[in-house]
């Protein structure tokens, strides 16, 4: 309840308990006068979070106007599609721009499109005041920004109207009360011009009358849009994700190891494939989540995906991003399903790499130095003058339960992804997981041991080949000693095992993780345009997919006492934790375009059960 | 039969119109490629048709690539005995399809210099000298430099050294980031002596990437990392010397570059050095010490 209602209960309390009567009620006795009472007015919104909103519980209505971890309200940007009604396309069957592509979900009309989507809408209740005198004007007002920001109706049913906020409600609205339902029209993009926040106010204005003092009155409700949230490596994949390149054998060997590993894990785990011909299934693409309280505890949820702000052709005006994700819009989007996309077609073209989506992981959850980050914390590569589109930064900025990102220096590598040196596993620990981390100086030392035993012959990436399978391969098999020779593969390792180093000493000031929670991923990297690449199969680059399986490139390592020495390595570092290794063949498809398993798949992962509004960002 | 001289001239001309490099060589130069090329060509017929494939996979290599540009020099390098059909795709036709993106292009090309600078073939020092200087675009002009250091021959490296007093702006910082390849003492002195004198970010950038690429600890263990063994000693020095220097001297992204090179060089003599300077900044020089191993 509101300070100012507060004083209107105290006034109305005080005005009947203590029969001062300010006007003369005739019942033929004496005369008896009464005060005029303050009017109670009252809006209200679950304002305690239990999934209703309760018109008697204090709860519901003490601090409405203020918001924090306890207690405020909370509503949706309505950005999904329930009735399936946004196609992708114009009237004639085109297929709709880049720019216009998002432009249809359920907040973009001004109705609700059936009972799915009105669950998606907050309840907002003007509670009934029977006695108010004719001639009152009640009105809900929005601040200017937050009104763009949503839409109120008045109702409770899909056949809810919109409400005009220039116009009063009717004075039966007040004193029968009414439901009104708030709709987001969008997320934060950017905290400069919107916090997320809407403060809505019944103002209610009473005239001269006998019962009621006169005057304006105000009560205000604060509400908090759902922050959009990304999926950290402790929640288990439900839905996996992969790219189905057409005609391409290797594309079906690949899906085929997924689907095993899948399998192995949980047969509820479902693989969902798209046909194209952009294989990078990681990075075109971001999965994520916006929740809000609902009844009984529950969470309702909101599955968002991110369309990747990479511009593929800059000079096409109507289809300048990434062709691959318009999947987010054409497929994805729908029912409890959002499409978000955020780009700066200004973007520089050298760093339109780090807009992929294997440049955007997220650390699960931590607290260091007293500060905690419940919800995990975004990692990306991004250092000054290679970092990635600022405006989509300013958008997952805006979210704030999971920033301000780590950023590390990735711009040593030619793709630049974070997911090329790290990965994250859940671990019965006291932090609950444990980092892997690429280590070329390990790999060096393993190798360079095998050669002291005399295994310096023995050949590596057997049955591999450099080109594709046209008719021009070219054999990758090497042998140990003939690696470790390689003067250009040496010195683009030692800078990685460097430039890894530098990353784990930002990573460990920013979560303190120890070195007994690290995870050494060994292989080599190699030379290419003054940059670096994996030249052997990069193994952290793996898919995790739940506490105990993950899906990791097979390393094609040498063959020592009948095991290949890399894929032992990695199974014997795991197996403490619980993991079993599923081998996934990714040589040709991408091994040798610059990506593992990790870039070729992606996942929408089960909710978390911790909640963001009890959190203090 | 027509000179290579003019075969080079006409084709040269194609390969300006589609934005490719344009190689002169001198005649002489020229009849010697030109012998090398038949020779390879009955020797080692499947190299030429090789990179060709590469080549003619540049557009579905390109839309396929994850990141910057697609990985082209693995596949290059992984092609046996193909030196001089490399080297016939750099100079007579190194140019793709012009519709092709210029991500496209650059890859190519550079994947070109690269895989023949490491095939670490003297023979090829013309080529590559006249892909340096033909070179404009900053990504190929650094894999010139990249490519051609490689061969660590004296001409390979006065010809870095001619190239980086020539060039200006940001060619002249794609020479240094590249030419750190060549492990010769005289590029060495020369990267150190420019850095000592340089006060533009890019190119101190830039020569520092080099000088970690001239003393790099790991690749100067391999047999082919140093040309001139006797010249480790120095090389190292000049590296760390120049690199401690600027580490001690500098702030933000151009020290944190300096303290990662000090490190993948990792010269004998980083921490006497480090110690020299630790005056001025002993926190970080400590922390920076804590690292080295």
């Amino acid at each position: 309840m509101s300070h100012q209602k507060l004083l209107v209960v105290v006034a109305v309390v005080l005005t009947f308990g203590c029969a001062k009567p300010a006007a003369t009620l005739d019942t033929g006795a004496a005369p008896v006068r009464i005060e005029p009472g303050t009017p109670p007015i009252d809006l209200r919104a679950d304002v305690n979070r239990n999934g209703v909103v309760d018109l008697d519980a204090a709860n519901e209505d003490d601090g409405e106007a203020t918001w924090d971890s306890t207690h405020g309200a909370i509503f949706f940007a309505n950005v999904d599609d329930d009735s399936a009604r946004c196609k992708g396309t114009d009237a004639a069957g085109r297929p709709l721009p880049d720019a216009t592509l998002p432009d249809c979900n359920d907040a973009t009309d001004e109705v609700i499109n059936g009972d799915d989507d009105l669950a998606d809408l907050s309840t907002l209740v003007i509670k009934a005041w029977p006695e108010a005198p004719a001639g009152t004007v009640a009105r809900l007002l929005l601040d200017p920004t937050p009104a763009s920001k949503v839409r109120l109706f008045r109702g409770n049913t899909p056949a809810a109207t919109p409400i005009n906020p220039d116009l009063p409600l009717a004075l039966a609205d007040l004193t029968k009360g009414v439901t009104v339902l708030l709709e987001g029209k969008d997320i934060v993009r950017n905290m400069g011009t919107w916090d997320g926040f809407v403060d809505v106010t019944l103002q209610v204005t009473v005239p001269e009358n006998k019962y009621w003092k006169p005057g304006t009155y105000t009560d205000t409700v604060r509400l908090r849009v759902a922050p959009v949230l990304t999926f950290h490596h402790l929640q288990p994949v439900e839905t996996a994700y992969a790219s189905a390149v057409p005609r391409d054998a290797d594309s079906v060997k690949f899906l085929a190891d997924v689907r095993t590993a899948l399998m192995a894990a949980s047969p509820n785990m479902t693989l969902v494939t798209a046909n194209t011909q952009d294989q990078w299934a990681q990075d075109f693409f971001e999965t994520g989540y916006a929740t809000m309280p609902g009844a009984n505890g529950a969470q309702r949820v909101m599955r968002v995906f991110f369309r990747s702000a990479n511009i593929e052709n800059p000079f096409d005006r109507s289809f300048p991003m990434r062709d691959a994700g318009r999947i987010v819009f054409t497929r994805f989007r729908g029912k409890d399903v959002a499409g978000i996309q955020q780009i700066d077609l200004g973007s520089p073209e050298d760093s339109q790499s780090l807009n992929s989506f294997g440049n955007f992981e997220t650390i699960p959850p931590y607290t260091n130095g007293g500060k905690q980050w419940p919800l995990g914390r975004v990692i990306r590569g991004s250092i000054t003058g290679f970092a990635p589109d600022q405006s989509f930064v300013s958008m997952t900025e805006a979210q704030k339960y999971q920033e301000p990102s780590v950023n590390v220096d990735t711009s040593w590598l030619l793709v630049g992804h974070i997911d090329e040196t790290m990965s994250f596993l859940k671990a019965s620990t006291p932090r609950g997981w444990i980092l892997l981390v690429n280590d070329a100086r390990l790999a060096k030392s393993m190798l360079e041991a095998e050669v002291a035993r005399g295994n310096g012959a023995t050949p590596m990436f057997v049955g591999m080949n450099w080109m594709d399978d046209q008719g021009n391969e070219q054999p990758a098999r090497t042998t140990i000693s003939a690696l470790l020779a390689k003067t250009d593969i040496m010195m683009a390792s030692a800078e990685a095992a460097v430039k890894v180093d530098e990353q784990l000493a930002i990573f460990k000031r920013e979560t303190g993780i120890t070195d007994a929670e690290i995870i050494k991923v060994p292989f080599l990297h190699e030379d290419v345009q003054g940059t670096s690449l994996a030249h052997m199969p990069g193994t952290v680059n793996m898919f995790v997919l739940d506490d105990k399986t993950v899906a990791v490139p097979n390393p094609h390592g040498p063959i020592i006492d009948g095991k290949d020495l890399f894929q032992k390595q990695l199974e014997d570092a795991l197996a403490p934790y619980g993991y079993t290794v599923k081998w996934v063949e990714n040589w040709n498809l991408y091994h040798r375009l610059a990506g593992e398993v990790h870039c070729g798949t992606n996942a929408m992962r089960a909710i978390p059960s911790t909640k963001w509004w009890e959190v203090t960002p | 039969m027509k000179t290579l001289g003019l075969v080079v001239v006409v084709m040269a001309q194609v390969a300006m119109a589609r934005g490719a490099i344009e190689v002169k060589l001198a005649p002489a130069d020229a009849a010697a490629m030109q012998k090398e090329i038949a020779a390879a060509k009955k020797s080692s017929p499947l190299a030429f048709s090789a990179v060709q494939s590469v080549r003619a996979q540049m557009a579905t290599l390109d839309a396929k690539k994850r990141g910057r540009f697609a990985p082209v020099t693995p596949r290059l390098n992984a092609i046996p005995d193909a030196t001089w059909a490399l080297a016939e795709a750099i100079v007579l036709d190194g140019s793709l399809d012009p519709a092709l993106p210029r991500s496209a292009q650059i890859a190519w090309q550079t994947g070109l210099l690269e895989s023949l600078g490491g095939r670490r073939d003297a023979k090829t020092e013309a080529v590559l000298v006249a892909a340096l200087n033909a070179s404009v675009e900053p990504e190929t002009l650094r894999s010139a430099a990249d490519g051609l250091g490689r061969l660590g021959t004296d001409g390979a490296a006065a010809a870095l050294i001619a190239a980086a007093n020539q060039r200006t702006g940001a060619e002249r910082a794609a020479v240094f980031a590249g030419m750190g390849t060549c492990r010769r003492a005289v590029v060495a002195d020369f990267l150190a002596k420019t850095l000592a004198t340089t006060v533009l970010e890019k190119e101190q950038l830039a020569l520092v990437k080099s000088l970690s690429m001239i003393g790099n600890e790991w690749a100067l263990e391999t047999p082919a990392g140093a040309p001139v063994r006797a010249e480790v000693p120095q090389l190292r020095a000049a590296a760390a010397g120049a690199l401690v220097k600027l580490f001690s001297e500098s702030q933000g992204n151009v020290r944190q570059q300096a303290s990662d090179a000090i490190l993948i060089v990792n010269a004998p003599e980083t921490k006497v050095l480090l110690a020299q300077v630790r005056v001025k900044d002993p926190a970080a020089v400590d922390a920076l010490l804590l690292k080295t191993h």
